[in-house]
C-alpha cells in the first residue's frame, strides 16, 4: 500500500510518514498543493492524506482538481478546520474521510486502513485465503489461527495480494505500492521479499498460496500453481 | 414564579382611546341634556309666571269693602283650573295671612299642595317641584304681588272712589309633563346615539390602530424573529413610516456592525484555534509514533528535542496572542512629553539586524533627527519593531526596506512577494498571512501573523492611524505601511 502525504508542517510530515512506514505503508511526502496534485494524479497511491491549508494551492482545490480528472484515489482530509461547513465542503468535494487536528496517530492509521480497504472493495477488515487470514487492521497474518511474524514489507505484499485475490499482480505494481520514492530498491527486492514471505508461511504450515505467473507477476489463490 | 405577560401597545391604546372617546361622548350627551333641561324648565317656569301674573291681574282690591280682594276672572279663562282629568291648580292668599282670596275648582276646597316658600326672588317669585294632589309630578310657582284697587266712579257725583292696594300671594301648579316628555325623548335619543357612537368608536379605534400600528408590528415581528445565532446583514422591511425609518436604519446599521464583529470574532477564534491545533497535532503525532516505536535512545532524544521546539513555538503563539489582547484592551495612555522617534528606530533596527543580515536585506533610513510623537516609548518601539519584522519576512532575500521617519509619522516600504490589492483588506486581521499557509517553527517559518494586528491596535490606542498602500511601477510592486499620529 502506498500513501501520499500532502502536509506543509515538517514535523507532521516526519512523524506521520515514520508511523505509516513502520506500519507497512510506503509513504511519499510533499509540502505544497501543486506538487501534491501532480503526484496524486499519477494514480499510483492507494490513499492520499491531504491537508487543507497548503502553500501554492489550497487542499480543497487539490481535491477538486483531482476528482475533475476522474481520479478515484481515496483521500483523507487532514486539517485544523473543524466547523461543520468545512467538513461538509471537503466531503462534498469527494473526500473519503475527514480527520481534525490534533489527532491520535492510531486513529489516523485506522482511518487510512479503512478507506484503503473500501477503496479495494473489501468491506471486512480480514481477508481469508484458504488457511491464511490477513488481518488488515491488526497488521497480522495467521495460518490456521496461528500468528505468523512478518516484516512490514512482507505484510504489505500479502495484504496487497489479498486485496487482489486471483488476479496477477506485476512486480512493478508491487514495487510502486510497497516502496516510496525514498526507498532504495534493488532490482530483485520484491522477489526477495516474496521468497521470504513464502518461506515464513510454509514454516507456519500454510500450503503454497503465492504463485508466480511468468510474464505477469504474482497471484494469491488456493487453486493453481504455475511455475 | 409567575411570568408577567407583556402588555400590548395596541390593546392599551384601544382601551384608552375607546374609553376616552366614550367618556367624551357621555359628557357631551349629558351636557346637551342638561342644557336642554335648563332651557325647557326656564321656558316652562316663564309660562307658569305669566299664568300667575294673569291670575294676579284679575285680583282687585275692592273700594267698597276695604281689605277685601275681589277675584274677577272670566270663566273661560279658568277652564284649565276646573276639576277634570289632569287639571292645573292655583290659590291666592292675602300675603302674610292664611286668608284665601280664591282657589281653583280643581283643588275642590282643599289647600294648595305645597308649603309656601320661605324666600322669593327679587321679582317676587319662587319656583319648585311639587307633587300634585292627583299624584302627578308637578311644578309650582309662588308670586308675591299686589292686588291693585279698582277705581269706581260714583254715578251721582262722578267722583272716583278707590282704596289701598293689598299684597297677595298667588300660587300656580301644573304637571311637569310639558318639560319631562321632551326631556325623556332627548335622553332616549342621546342614549341610543351614544350607544351607536360608542360601538362605532370601538370599531373605528380598533381598525385605525390595527392599520396604523401595522408597520410597528412588522418591525417588531422582524426584530423578534431574528435568529441571534445567524444574524442577517439587515432587516428586509420596506415602506416604513417616517417615525420608524430612523429606528429601522439604526437597527440595520447595528445588525451590520454586529454581524461584521461576530464574523471577525469567528474568524479570529477559528484562526486562533487553528494556529494552536497545528503544533498540538505535531506534538501528539510525534509522541504517538515515538511511543509506539521507541527504537533507540538517540531517536527518543531527537524526538524530545523536537517536542521542545514545538512547545517553544506554542509558547510564542500564546505570548503573541496575549500581547495582542493587551494591545486591544489597554487603556489609552496620554504621553505628555513627545517621544523622539530616532532612538526608537535605531534600537529596532539593531534588534532585527541579525534577520536583515541573514536575508541579505538593505535598509534605507530617511530620518528627521528631531522627529517625535506623543506616544509612550514602549508602544512606539513595539510598533516600529513589528513593522520592521513584518517587512523582513515578506521581503525577498536581497531586497530593500525603506524607512521614513518624520514628526508624528513613521513609514516603512518594501517589495513584498505576491501581494495584491485584495490582500490589503485583510492584512491587519489576526493570523492573516499571504496564501494562508499555516506554518510552524518546524516548517522553518517563524511568523504567527499577529504583528500587524498588534501594530494596528497600538496605533489606535495612541490616537494614531495606520494605512497600507500598494504602488506598482516598472520597478515592481512596493508596499507602504504608514502610521500617523495627530500633531
Amino acid at each position: 500500500m502506498r500513501v501520499l502525504l500532502v502536509e506543509d508542517s515538517r514535523s507532521l510530515q516526519a512523524s506521520i510518514a515514520e508511523g505509516l512506514r513502520r506500519s507497512g505503508y510506503a509513504t511519499d511526502i510533499v509540502g505544497d498543493g501543486r506538487q501534491g496534485l501532480r503526484l496524486a494524479e499519477t494514480g499510483q497511491y492507494d490513499v492520499v492524506i491531504l491537508d487543507i491549508m497548503l502553500p501554492s494551492m489550497d487542499g480543497l482545490d487539490v481535491l477538486r482538481r483531482l476528482r475533475d480528472t476522474g481520479s478515484t484515489t481515496a483521500v483523507l482530509m487532514l486539517t485544523a478546520r473543524d466547523t461543520v461547513p468545512d467538513r461538509v465542503q471537503g466531503l462534498q468535494l469527494g473526500a473519503d474521510d475527514y480527520l481534525v487536528k490534533p489527532f491520535a496517530f492510531d486513529e489516523l492509521l485506522a482511518r487510512v486502513q479503512a478507506i484503503a480497504r473500501r477503496a479495494h472493495g473489501a468491506a471486512k477488515s480480514v481477508i481469508d485465503v484458504g488457511p491464511l487470514r490477513v488481518d488488515i487492521i491488526g497488521r497480522q497474518a495467521h495460518v490456521d489461527g496461528r500468528s505468523v511474524s512478518l516484516t512490514p514489507r512482507e505484510f504489505g505484499i500479502v495484504e496487497y495480494l489479498a486485496h487482489h485475490v486471483g488476479t496477477p499482480v506485476s512486480r512493478a505494481e508491487l514495487e510502486s505500492h510497497l516502496y516510496d520514492e525514498y526507498a532504495k530498491i534493488t532490482s530483485n527486492a520484491v522477489d526477495v521479499a516474496v521468497c521470504s514471505l513464502r518461506a515464513k508461511l510454509k514454516a507456519a504450515g500454510c500450503p503454497p498460496l503465492i504463485h508466480t505467473r511468468r510474464g505477469f507477476g504474482y497471484v494469491l489463490n488456493t487453486k493453481t500453481r504455475t511455475e | 414564579m409567575t411570568a408577567i405577560r407583556p402588555y400590548s401597545i395596541r390593546t392599551v391604546l384601544e382601551w384608552r382611546l375607546t374609553l376616552g372617546s366614550i367618556s367624551v361622548l357621555a359628557v357631551g350627551g349629558l351636557t346637551l341634556y342638561a342644557v336642554m333641561r335648563v332651557a325647557l324648565t326656564a321656558e316652562f317656569d316663564a309660562d307658569l309666571l305669566s299664568k300667575a301674573r294673569a291670575l294676579a291681574a284679575v285680583s282687585r282690591a275692592e273700594p267698597d269693602e276695604p281689605g277685601h280682594v275681589e277675584f274677577e276672572a272670566a270663566a273661560e279663562a279658568l277652564t284649565e283650573f276646573l276639576p277634570r282629568t289632569s287639571p292645573n291648580y292655583f290659590q291666592i292668599w292675602f300675603d302674610g295671612h292664611d286668608w284665601v282670596v280664591a282657589r281653583s275648582g280643581s283643588l275642590a276646597g282643599e289647600d294648595f299642595p305645597a308649603e309656601r316658600p320661605a324666600h322669593v326672588d327679587a321679582d317676587g317669585s319662587a319656583v319648585m317641584d311639587v307633587a300634585l294632589p292627583d299624584g302627578r309630578a308637578g311644578r309650582a310657582i309662588w308670586l308675591r304681588t299686589i292686588a291693585f284697587p279698582e277705581e269706581v266712579s260714583d254715578p251721582l257725583t262722578g267722583a272716583i272712589r278707590t282704596t289701598n292696594p293689598i299684597p297677595i300671594l298667588v300660587a300656580v301648579a301644573t304637571d311637569r309633563e310639558a318639560v319631562d316628555r321632551p326631556l325623556r325623548i332627548v335622553a332616549t335619543a342621546l342614549l341610543a346615539l351614544g350607544v351607536a357612537m360608542g360601538l362605532g368608536t370601538v370599531v373605528i379605534v380598533r381598525l385605525c390602530l390595527r392599520r396604523g400600528l401595522r408597520p410597528l408590528a412588522r418591525l417588531g415581528s422582524a426584530v423578534g424573529a431574528l435568529d441571534v445565532s445567524r444574524l442577517p446583514a439587515g432587516l428586509a422591511i420596506e415602506n416604513v413610516p417616517a417615525e420608524l425609518e430612523g429606528m429601522r436604519d439604526r437597527i440595520n446599521e447595528l445588525l451590520g456592525r454586529t454581524s461584521a464583529a461576530l464574523e471577525r470574532e469567528r474568524r479570529f477564534s477559528g484562526a486562533a484555534a487553528h494556529e494552536l491545533r497545528t503544533p498540538i497535532a505535531e506534538l501528539l503525532s510525534l509522541l504517538d509514533v515515538r511511543l509506539r516505536w521507541p527504537e533507540s535512545e538517540a531517536h527518543c532524544i531527537a524526538s524530545m528535542r523536537e517536542a521542545r521546539t514545538i512547545g517553544e513555538w506554542m509558547a510564542e503563539i500564546a505570548d503573541t496572542l496575549l500581547r495582542l489582547a493587551r494591545s486591544q484592551h489597554a487603556a489609552t495612555v496620554a504621553c505628555p512629553d513627545p517621544t523622539p522617534l530616532a532612538p526608537v528606530v535605531r534600537k529596532a533596527l539593531e534588534r532585527v539586524s541579525q534577520s536583515v543580515a541573514q536575508k541579505r536585506l538593505h535598509t534605507n533610513v530617511d530620518l528627521d533627527p528631531a522627529a517625535a510623537c506623543s506616544v509612550d516609548p514602549g508602544s512606539l518601539g513595539s510598533i516600529v519593531e513589528n513593522l520592521l519584522s513584518n517587512a523582513i519576512i515578506y521581503t525577498p532575500a536581497g531586497g530593500t526596506i525603506d524607512l521614513v521617519v518624520r514628526a508624528h509619522e513613521f513609514a516603512i516600504r518594501n517589495a513584498p512577494v505576491d501581494l495584491t490589492e485584495s490582500d490589503l483588506l485583510h492584512m491587519f486581521e489576526p493570523f492573516w498571512r499571504k496564501d494562508e499557509v499555516r506554518t510552524s517553527i518546524t516548517s522553518g517559518t517563524l511568523h504567527v501573523g499577529l504583528g500587524l494586528s498588534i501594530v494596528q491596535s497600538l496605533a489606535a490606542q495612541s490616537g494614531g492611524e495606520i494605512s497600507a498602500v500598494l504602488d506598482s511601477s516598472d520597478a515592481g510592486t512596493r508596499l507602504s505601511v504608514r502610521v500617523k499620529w495627530p500633531r
